[in-house]
């Protein structure tokens, strides 16, 4: 017997008979021993053959369906998700002979049953002890269990050590440099420092996602003072553009949206407040917020908030701005735990959901340990206010209102919630009833179901009833005992005889001691008072039956409310009447309705709900208003914290083992310690937020990287996990990560020490013989030139044109691909359940799940919006009008103009000659055309523009 | 100039599409890279080159359709041993208002719903055992495209052109097409999700009759006649200019020319969509109504190359027959029957159906009991609930066996229980036909090697050729 076996058990929820019967098992195994030749033979000759030819396939060395292998001897033992295989006390009631019986809904194998004499062969053997050939048997380290201990060496995992500076750093030269062309293949020398335009042009549009201005270019070039480009980064870094272009790099890391997805009847698909988020992160940015803390407000900022500084609030908009999946739980946690453990660490948890991670030493128990965490958060039915006692004074009288609309709410909620428990009291007879022969749907998800209000019982409470029915049926419960022993009596004739229904209760109240399972192992006591209580009844049929219960129930009710004593017969059953209000008032008594599952509850049925969605958009609605104080999409701790369960195979509604609220055991020397206070999302948020976390400072430094030079020392920049790529300058990439901590994570700075880089600096000239060797740039032998992102194609389309607004914060007035938006793209609405195609066209990242990085592809679709579509036509005439507003007026002076305020530089004379003929031929065919229709259509230099705006140089950056 | 191989690497750093060098285009050496990328079939010789799914959005009834079940007759009107939960209540059994025959050499039952489509009899494949996971539309629809119901997944179209790329450089691989606004769950039915943006549908609406109404961007309303080409020929020779300036980088290349393409695509999908360049026998035999044109249009599109298209009845979920059954369907059969009858022999005729996968079907089929109609709403006839559990649809072409039944449901049409076949396994048997392992058509995303079939899937190589 081995230990892992033994945990198993003492897991299970049900662990008093689970231990009643190890005892029974132990001498079944011991008895196994005799006899073994025989039965190994049995074992080769029949047995063996059945499971290879039908069960191994998916149970295998290749292939452990449902976490089972039954080609060797410990996978026998262990068993699988479902739990152990075998049960030798009582062989029958298996789980491996009920499986190929096809008795229950586990039917194995799935397609094609054992015929009769290969089930029979089955069952001989495990009726005889099950032996299993000692040859056969393998070692039990378990395949998780090596990979966890193999990856606990793995490069990620151990701390970032800052190793000296190579020998040979220059006076004015970056460590970064002296770490990068340390050692390096002399043929892949960095090219040189690229021109001081092309320079300016690239960093601009890195640090601010717009491009520098024809006067900007000017200054800088002709500035030849030591310190030019110190300054120049200076004014950049400092840009209120700044935030802006790096919290959309973040947003995509964040999946962020302004919508659920798709929903339901009338859940507002819209998120009131999830522009505050995205304030949030452009502001951290711009405010250099030390990268721990921006880490530890997005985790857990309602519990580093305070009256004074509510803004933290917002920040859980990283968690709570996700896909809502129809308001399915566990899909709203597996995405949070994507986007944490991706989004901050680099490592991929959410395969851990259905098995231990075949690739990364992340289990179930760490998956699950982290669900904890999120299923003790709540989110409050409306977003709070996130207004600082400072200035609260200046919306008195929007928060009057809102105040108003809150108490009504919440009346409402009261409302509906007494209604919902006095109406499950009142019809508990229909319960008892409908949960005696409702089957339990083992996939049950409530909002899938729509239901008759009014009529309908509540699916949920009976879901409740069907399983307490079936854990009765299989374990014993000597409450409803005696109403299934009745229940199996009616079920041969509609209405019994009086005396029959007595010799049934009679035989039922000398059980009364009875403390053995009977043969198919289940329990058969049955309580005392329940059974006096139906002998004074005689019901007969199943209707008086269930009614006879839903009375005793209301004579529970009775005397728990005070408006009745408890009678002397009872008294007299002190035991049996405390085991029986045990029973219905207990937590998980299927018609406790705790406060905070009252909205699950509710949220069953159509009308309900949608009654719900109605009083809560009111509230949303007034939040949406035009001069609305903020709010936050915010997340809270749950006021009674409930243990957590690992889920069999990730279905909800087969919960195993309890999972203590944790931290992931690889990244807390092997093994995590439980959470203890609340939620612990805080002490989550410090476990991640913290010096000594190996992930954290170099999952950020990477992608600073990233956004900079397209690639990140770690190309795979949201997985650093045994599969992910190693990086490609250990030493400079452990630096970088220790210069971040050591300066107080300011991200500025690190954005600093890039840039001057010689590196980042030099040219993007590509040289066929580099090119040879450093196709993909790794070693950094050039700069890599790149596209405008579909944001800053918008932005600098409109930038141009003189046309950007560049207001900043508040709710987004407009669509992202809605052509009239004229702030900056960061700023526009994003629809995650209607994305916009034209943005996905240009590789917006879709917003379903964190991306470190989008794709880069040039289509024709792209091109075809910028050769047709009114937005690039509007630009084109916008674009005109300034130059005309500026005073240009000769052919030449309009090129000119036109060359400065796009590229922010001068015609060269072929260039002014070709444009010329361009716009003389245009003009001549102008004429030509003469009584065609002229209205919207392009002027010449309309169309000279047009062709500019379209250019390589326009949408690229060297 | 940089060689092919190293222009793809980079290019295609990070994205690792088979088919991305067809989709991104040549960078003017074209003959190298389409022979590579487009005669390339990844796993093995397919059966098929293109698909075209047409969805019969809402859940037909299979049992009404192409699954008939006598015993139902006799319990009409009576209440059923078998009870089973679907979204909501349904009651006594309900016969079906249709009658049903065989048809061709095979003897396919086909409904008098389809007596057009039952002309092609024996080229279909018709799957009597499938079944899905909810008895919901929503992730029925997903679960139906993408291959997972709730999570965010690539759709089918997305995943093929991923793997074979297009045809036709000047068209968009993937189409979805719609009359009259989106279904149910809209773009989502055809999202890239994690693959790159390239690889979603490209949805048109086929209300609208102009041709260059139907793609977005696709006639250009500002230009003189004449000026479009002489930008363009301005474009080149800026474009020209800075990149030899820049070593002729590969990817100031590949966008110059994404223009050309661009330039051409103008005319070539104005031609492709143009229904009226189909002469009158062909027009009169689709029928001239929206779902006839859009099987002309489909019939065009795969003439030039497309690989995948979605064909939607119409906007939201029309089959979805809760109540008036009868009605209901004899409409929107009446409406597509006769242009898929057309379509299939269409297609055959010009020898196209051998390497086309033609799917129809629902998201789910519908229940063999009445539903109990919701109060309050006038009864006007008896309809059906969602059935997950069992439900019909059928395949013509692209290698799959015609005038062939495969599995069934039980006695009553409640549950698939012979052959049984769940969406995963369709999918894994269509990616066959097209020539790939479902178990290694995958993308690496968030640390996991994602694939339509998630961890599901079995070919089912008794309804293949």
């Amino acid at each position: 017997m081995s230990l892992s076996r033994e945990k198993r058990l003492a897991t299970q929820t049900t662990s008093v008979l689970f231990s009643l019967l190890l005892v029974l098992f132990l001498p079944a195994l011991a008895a196994n021993t005799f006899g073994q030749n025989l039965e190994e033979e049995h074992f080769e000759r029949v047995v063996r053959p059945i499971l290879v030819a039908n069960c191994t396939e998916c149970h295998g060395a290749e292939k452990q369906e449902a976490g089972l292998r039954l080609d060797q001897a410990d996978g026998w033992e262990k068993g699988g998700d479902s739990g152990p295989l075998l049960d030798l006390s009582v062989p029958d009631r298996g789980l491996l002979l009920r499986a190929i019986s096809y008795e229950d809904d586990l039917k194995m194998p799935p397609d094609n049953p054992l015929n009769d004499k290969e089930k029979e062969a089955i069952a001989t053997w495990v009726k005889a002890g099950a032996a299993w050939p000692k040859s056969t048997n393998s070692p039990v380290v378990s395949k998780f269990e090596s990979l966890f201990s193999d990856a606990k060496s793995h490069w990620s995992f151990q701390s970032p050590r800052q190793s000296k500076v190579p020998l040979g750093l220059k006076e004015d030269q970056s460590w970064i440099d002296a770490f990068l062309s340390n050692k390096r293949d002399a043929r892949i020398e960095a090219n040189p420092r690229t021109s001081d335009a092309e320079l300016i042009r690239r960093l601009t549009l890195d640090l601010t996602g717009v491009p520098p201005t024809f006067e900007e270019v000017v200054e800088f070039t002709s500035d030849h003072r030591p310190d030019a480009f110190d300054r120049l980064c200076d004014r950049l870094l400092a840009s209120p553009r700044f935030g802006e272009k790096q919290g959309r790099n973040w947003l995509d890391v964040a999946r962020f949206a302004d919508t659920k997805g798709y929903t339901r009847l009338l859940d507002n698909p819209r998120y009131p407040a999830s522009w505050t988020y995205r304030d949030y992160v452009i502001d951290a940015f711009n405010q250099d917020l030390p990268y721990a803390q921006f880490v530890l407000e997005q985790l857990a900022g309602d519990q580093v908030a305070s009256p004074d500084n509510p803004s933290p609030l917002a920040a859980l908009g990283f968690l709570t701005c996700g896909q809502r999946f129809l308001n399915s739980q566990p899909d709203i946690i597996d995405d949070q735990i994507d986007v944490v453990t991706r989004g901050f660490l680099g490592i991929s948890a959410a395969c851990a959901r259905c098995h231990d991670h075949k690739f990364e030493p992340v289990s179930m128990r760490d998956y699950y340990g982290l669900y904890g965490v999120f299923q003790s958060s709540i989110e409050p039915p409306f977003p709070p206010l996130i207004v600082s006692s400072q200035v609260r004074s200046q919306y008195a009288d929007y928060i009057a209102e809102l105040e108003r609309r809150v108490t009504e709410f919440q009346a409402f909620l009261k409302q509906k919630q007494s209604h919902f428990r006095s109406e499950v009291r009142r019809r508990s007879a229909e319960y008892l009833l409908a949960g005696s022969l409702e089957k339990v749907q083992p996939n049950y998800n409530p909002v899938m179901f729509l239901i008759d209000a009014k009529k309908d019982l509540n699916p949920t409470i009976l879901q409740r009833w069907a399983r307490r029915f079936e854990h009765a049926r299989k374990h014993g419960d000597s409450i409803l005992h005696p109403f299934l022993a009745l229940t199996d009596a009616f079920e041969s004739n509609a209405k019994l005889e009086k005396s029959r229904v007595d010799e049934i209760l009679n035989a039922l109240a000398d059980d009364e001691n009875e403390t053995k399972p009977n043969s198919s192992g289940t329990l058969t006591r049955s309580n005392s008072i329940v059974v006096n209580w139906l002998r004074e009844r005689s019901p007969a049929k199943r209707n008086d039956l269930a009614k006879a219960y839903a009375d005793l129930f209301s004579e529970l009710d009775s005397i728990r409310n005070g408006q009745k004593e408890v009678n002397n017969n009872w008294r007299a059953h002190g035991e049996s009447f405390a085991e029986l209000e045990d029973w219905y008032f207990a937590r998980e008594s299927p018609e406790t309705i705790l406060e905070e599952d009252i909205d699950e509850l509710m949220f069953v049925d159509a009308t309900t709900q949608n009654e719900f969605h109605i009083e809560q958009r009111k509230i949303e609605d007034w939040i949406n208003t035009p001069n609305a104080a903020p709010h936050a999409q915010a997340l809270f701790d749950a006021s009674i914290i409930r243990p957590s369960f690992i889920f069999l195979r990730g279905n909800a509604s087969n919960p195993g083992p309890e999972a203590p609220r944790k931290f992931l055991d690889i990244l807390a020397n092997g093994r995590a310690k439980p959470f203890h206070s609340g939620s612990g999302r805080l002490e989550l948020a410090s476990e991640i937020a913290s010096e000594s976390n190996p992930l954290t400072a170099r999952v950020i430094v990477n992608r600073l990287w990233q956004w900079h030079f397209g690639n990140g020392l770690v190309p795979t920049s949201s997985d650093f996990g045994l599969r992910g790529d190693l990086p490609s300058h250990p030493e400079l990439f452990d630096f970088l990560a220790v210069d971040l901590m050591k300066s107080n994570w300011s991200l500025k700075g690190i954005h600093r020490r890039i840039i001057c880089s010689a590196h980042y600096q030099q040219s993007s000239l590509i040289d066929a013989a580099k090119f040879e060797l450093d196709a993909s740039n790794q070693l950094l032998s050039r700069m890599q030139r790149r596209k405008l992102s579909w944001e800053e194609m918008r932005d600098s389309l409109l930038f141009v044109s003189g046309e950007l607004d560049l207001a900043m914060s508040g709710p987004s007035p407009a669509s992202i691909q809605d052509p009239n938006l004229k702030r900056r793209a960061i700023y526009g609405m994003i629809d995650r359940q209607n994305l916009s195609s034209l943005a996905r066209t240009f590789d917006f990242a879709a917003p379903d799940n964190s991306v470190p990085k989008r794709s880069e592809t040039t289509v024709p679709l792209q091109a075809l919006f910028l050769f047709n579509s009114d937005f690039i036509a509007a630009r084109a005439r916008s674009v005109d009008e300034r130059i005309t507003r500026e005073g240009a007026k000769s052919n030449p002076e309009q090129i000119t103009a036109a060359y400065r305020i796009l590229f922010a530089r001068e015609p060269n004379a072929r260039e002014l000659d070709r444009a010329m003929i361009f716009l003389n031929e245009g003009e001549l065919n102008r004429k030509q055309e003469t009584g065609a229709n002229e209205s919207g259509v392009l002027t010449p230099f309309q169309e000279l523009i047009h062709v500019l705006l379209m250019s390589n140089e326009f949408m690229m950056v060297d | 100039m940089l060689n092919r191989r190293d222009w793809l690497h980079r290019i295609g750093t990070g994205v690792g599409g088979i088919a991305l060098a067809s989709l991104l285009s040549d960078s003017g050496n074209a003959s190298s890279l389409d022979d590579a990328s487009r005669k390339s079939s990844p796993h093995f010789e397919p059966t098929a080159k293109r698909v075209v799914h047409l969805f019969m959005n809402g859940g037909p009834s299979h049992i009404d359709c192409f699954d008939p079940k006598p015993l139902l007759e006799k319990f009409d009107g009576k209440t059923l041993p078998v009870e089973q939960r679907t979204e909501r209540k349904t009651g006594a059994a309900m016969r079906s208002p249709f009658r049903f025959s065989r048809h061709g050499e095979s003897g396919v039952e086909i409904s008098e719903l389809f007596p057009h489509i039952a002309k092609s009899a024996d080229e279909l494949c018709v799957i009597r055992s499938m079944y899905a996971d909810v008895p919901n539309h929503e992730p029925s629809f997903l679960l139906m495209n993408c291959g997972e119901g709730r999570q965010a997944r690539p759709s089918m179209g997305s995943w093929v052109t991923y793997g074979l790329g297009s045809e036709n450089e000047n068209l968009p691989g993937f189409i979805a097409m719609c009359p009259g606004g989106l279904p149910t769950v809209g773009a989502q039915n055809w999202r890239s999700a994690f693959l790159p943006g390239a690889f979603q549908g490209t949805y048109i609406d086929t209300q609208e009759r102009e041709p260059d109404r139907l793609v977005a961007y696709l006639r250009n309303q500002f230009l003189r006649a004449g000026r479009q080409q002489r930008e363009l020929e301005l474009l080149r020779e800026i474009n020209r200019e800075h990149a030899e300036a820049r070593q002729r980088d590969p990817l100031l290349e590949t966008r110059m020319h994404s223009f050309e393409l661009a330039y051409r695509m103008q005319s070539e999908a104005t031609d492709a969509f143009d229904v009226s360049k189909e002469n009158a026998q062909t027009l009169e035999a689709y029928g001239d109504t929206t779902y006839g044109r859009q099987l002309i249009i489909a019939r065009r599109l795969l003439e030039r190359g497309v690989r995948f298209l979605q064909i939607w009845h119409k906007a939201g979920q029309p089959w979805d027959a809760h109540d008036q059954l009868e009605s209901n369907h004899r409409t929107l059969a009446n409406e597509v029957d006769q242009p898929i009858g057309a379509f299939l022999a269409d297609l055959k005729s010009r020898g196209l159906l051998d390497s086309t996968i033609v799917l129809w079907g629902g998201e789910f089929g519908r229940t063999p009991t009445v539903e109990i109609p919701t109060p309050g709403v006038s009864s006007l006839g008896l309809g059906r609930d969602h059935n997950h559990f069992g439900f019909s649809l059928w395949v013509a072409g692209g290698g799959f066996k015609g005038g062939h039944v495969h599995g069934a449901t039980d006695e009553l049409g409640w549950n698939a229980v012979q052959n049984r076949m769940h969406v995963h396994d369709l999918h894994a048997t269509m990616l066959h036909a097209l020539g790939f392992d479902h178990e290694k058509l995958t993308y690496r995303y968030a640390g996991r090697d994602y694939r339509l079939t998630d961890i599901h899937g079995h070919v089912c190589r008794e309804i293949l050729k």
